[in-house]
Parts: C-alpha cells; sequence; structure tokens
C-alpha cells in the first residue's frame, strides 16, 4: 500500500499508525508520484476543488484520491486502507461499511420504473427527522441518480457490453440501502449486472468537468443525459465506484450530517474506486 | 396533482407559465410548447426536485421559446444549482427575477430561505443582501452559500 501526499506532516504521524496494522504500507512525497498509479495506491491531496481532483484522477489513473479534512482525515485513511486490502467487504456491507454506530437504518429493493415512487417514500420516511434541509436535498438529488444508474443505465450499459441476460427479467432486484450515525449518512445503490465500466464513468465526470455540463449534456442519444455522476458528486463528501464485473455494482455516497449548505461546501472530496 | 403540473396560460402573447412538483425523465413538455410566445414568464416557486433527466427535457423544452425573452421568478436553490452548473439552463434570452438564498444560524440550527428580488436584492451585476435576517426567535441568521458559486450566474 502506497500513500503520496505533498504534506510533510502526513509522513511524521499516519503512516506510522498503519504501518503496525498493514504488512506493506510505505510513503512517498508527492514529486516522486509515479505517472500512474496502481489500486493500492493513495494520492493524499489537500483542497483541491472536484474538477481538479478529477482531473488528477484521470491523468494519473487513479484509484483512490482522499483529502485532508481535518474532521474525518485519519478515518477515511483507515476506511480505505482496509478496503485496498480487502475489497470483499465494500460489496458484503455496502453502506454500512462507512458508519460504525448506525442510529437508522433503511432499505428498499426495485427493479422497474413502478418502484420508483416508493423507493423515493422510502428515502424520504429515513431522512425526514433530520434537521439539515441541505441534507435532504442531497439526499433526494443522489437517490434520484442512483435509481437511475440502477434501473436505467446498468442494463443498457450490459447490452452493450453483449449481454442479454437481464437479471432484473428474471427477478433479481437492485437494492438501495441508507445507514447513518450521527456523524454522516451512507448511502449504496447495488444493482446485479455489474456493467459499471468505472474508467469510463470517471472519463464521463471529466468531461463534463471541464467541457461544462451544458456543452456534454447527452440530448440526442439514447439513454440518460450524463450528468448523474458529476451531481452525485457534488452532493456527497466521498464517493465509492466498486464493480464485480457481471455481477454487481455498487456506488455509495456519504454526506456528513450536522453541517450548512456553506460548511458541506468546504468540506474536500474523496474518490474511491473498486474492482474485484 | 400527479407528480408534476405544468400550467401554461396563452390568452397573450406573453405566455405564463407555472411549474410544480417533481421535474425528472417522466415528464413531458411536448404539450406546453413555447413556439409562438412573445415572452414567458416562468413561476418556479413550486418546483420541488429535478434530475439529470429532467434538466435534459427542461433545456430542451425551454428552447421551444427561440429568442423569446424568459423570466424565470422564485427559483428554488435547485433551481439556482442547475442555473450555475449547465449551461443553457437559463436560456440566452434569460433572466432570473427573483430566487431564494438559504440563510442559517449555527448556535440554534435554524434554517430560512429568504427571496432575493431582481432591483432589490440583486442587479444584473451586484447583491444587496437585505441588512439583517432573523429566524423566528429573533436569532441572527447568515447566508448559507458559497458567494462567488451561488451568484454565479449574476455576475456573468
Amino acid at each position: 500500500m502506497k500513500f503520496f501526499s505533498a504534506d510533510p506532516q502526513f509522513f511524521s504521524e499516519v503512516p506510522m499508525r498503519f504501518s503496525q496494522i498493514y504488512s506493506s504500507v510505505s510513503a512517498y512525497d508527492l514529486a516522486s508520484c509515479p505517472e500512474v498509479l496502481g489500486r493500492e495506491s493513495v494520492l493524499v491531496l489537500n483542497g483541491t476543488e472536484p474538477k481538479e481532483l478529477i482531473s488528477t484522477f484521470t491523468q494519473k489513473k487513479c484509484w483512490n484520491i482522499i483529502q485532508k479534512n481535518d474532521e474525518t482525515f485519519v478515518s477515511d485513511l483507515e476506511k480505505a486502507a482496509r478496503l485496498i486490502e480487502k475489497p470483499q467487504l465494500y460489496f458484503d456491507a455496502q453502506a454500512e461499511y462507512f458508519v460504525s454506530e448506525p442510529q437508522d437504518m433503511i432499505f428498499a429493493e426495485f427493479n422497474a420504473p413502478t418502484d420508483k415512487e416508493r423507493l423515493k417514500k422510502t428515502s424520504e420516511k429515513f431522512i425526514e427527522n433530520l434537521k439539515n434541509q441541505n441534507v435532504h436535498e442531497s439526499v433526494n438529488c443522489i437517490v434520484e441518480e442512483l435509481y437511475m444508474n440502477a434501473v436505467l443505465d446498468a442494463p443498457r450499459e450490459a447490452q452493450q457490453m453483449g449481454r442479454f441476460e437481464h437479471p432484473y427479467v428474471h427477478g433479481q432486484k437492485a437494492k438501495m440501502t441508507l445507514v447513518r450515525d450521527d456523524q454522516a449518512l451512507a448511502i449504496s445503490c447495488m444493482d446485479p449486472y455489474g456493467s459499471l465500466n468505472i474508467q469510463k464513468f470517471i472519463r464521463r465526470m471529466d468531461e463534463v468537468y471541464q467541457k461544462g455540463a451544458g456543452e456534454s449534456l447527452n440530448i440526442k442519444r439514447p439513454g440518460g443525459a450524463g450528468l448523474g455522476c458529476v451531481i452525485m458528486f457534488e452532493h456527497c463528501s466521498s464517493m465509492f465506484l466498486g464493480v464485480v464485473p457481471g455481477k454487481m455494482t455498487v456506488v455509495t455516497c456519504i454526506i456528513p450530517l450536522g453541517l450548512s449548505y456553506r460548511q458541506r461546501a468546504e468540506v474536500k472530496k474523496n474518490l474511491h474506486l473498486i474492482e474485484i | 396533482m400527479g407528480k408534476y403540473e405544468i400550467k401554461v396560460d396563452k390568452a397573450t402573447p406573453q405566455y405564463k407559465v407555472t411549474i410544480s412538483g417533481v421535474v425528472d425523465e417522466d415528464i413531458d413538455f411536448n404539450a406546453y410548447s413555447l413556439s409562438g410566445a412573445a415572452s414567458v414568464d416562468l413561476q418556479l416557486g413550486m418546483v420541488k426536485s429535478i434530475n439529470s433527466c429532467g434538466i435534459r427535457e427542461w433545456i430542451k423544452w425551454i428552447g421551444t421559446a427561440g429568442t423569446a425573452p424568459v423570466k424565470y421568478h422564485q427559483c428554488p436553490k435547485i433551481i439556482v444549482d442547475q442555473i450555475n452548473m449547465v449551461q443553457g439552463f437559463l436560456p440566452a434570452s434569460g433572466k432570473v427575477m427573483s430566487f431564494y438564498v438559504p440563510y442559517y444560524n449555527e448556535d440554534s440550527g435554524s434554517e430560512k430561505n429568504v427571496l432575493f428580488t431582481y432591483g432589490k436584492e440583486f442587479t444584473d451585476s451586484a447583491v444587496n443582501p437585505p441588512a439583517a435576517v432573523k429566524d423566528d426567535e429573533g436569532n441572527v441568521m447568515e447566508m448559507d452559500v458559497v458567494e462567488a458559486k451561488y451568484f454565479k450566474f449574476i455576475k456573468k
């Protein structure tokens, strides 16, 4: 496991603690960062805006970027390190992996447009006792886009890959899980297609950020508008994209709780890819 | 009302449109073309949510107004976010006449949306927020946005 960071303090504190837990941990100065970072590398940044973060992700072919947010930095590093070592944890636990002492949890299964209203009522029920309006707005936006990815995009991507067996036709379902403690809310959506091309997803995000959402909007081609990836990322502090090709895709968004709109906007984002 | 409601008053060439509810992949703007309008006034205070497919349908629909001046009224934050993020969501002939700004008091956690109106709280190039915004308990509230981002559409 390799960590690359430009922050000198990082090297004196965190790697020592990690090397006591993990068998192989090393830390490197950002200047010595190779052109392409492998799956076991974590790029540690500080104060990077989403557009630049995605650009870096694309250029370096990263799998993990974590930013130094004071409140959650060490916890973010620990969670990411565990997933690098044991990626199956992510697919087994999904949203629950990210919340240490859950105070509330709800899930809904779905596989058709007729399920959408029930899914939305489920998520609205979950958040109705949460005080901050900004959380309500973000949960609604993320649930909308995760639903469309699972019900509309996943089957279409599978078909484009030449896979014509459709799990939904055979009764399999996608599953949306929401879980929270007093610090954060995690939303995971699992679909049984495993057709997410995570590198294509990241390239699409880069295109939207670089060209602008209006210029890159898919108006004419069949399928989605192509903005959901960025909409979700804008509404969360961390996003995890996981795929077991041909079997399962799990996308998770983490929303910090107890913050105002402006405070949330100041939290710098993390992004992780997981594929097994 | 179902998921959404669209009302278009075409009694005069100055079309008056109200959109309420959820703007998503199920919205059908086909029956509400704005073609022929001399101007369009769009009331958006009752829009509850909009997703990426809804954004696409909106842009296609608002394009039917052609070069007619379009005015957006009472834009909730979710609409302001799209105006700022998606070029074309507010057409080239469009203007925001009023929009909501979230305010927040950190101590009490109270939240409030305050309507900013063109000519009063904002102009073509500047924002003039109210002198003081207070919650129901009299606590002073602060503007709860990153101003450079939220007011981006004004500074353009």
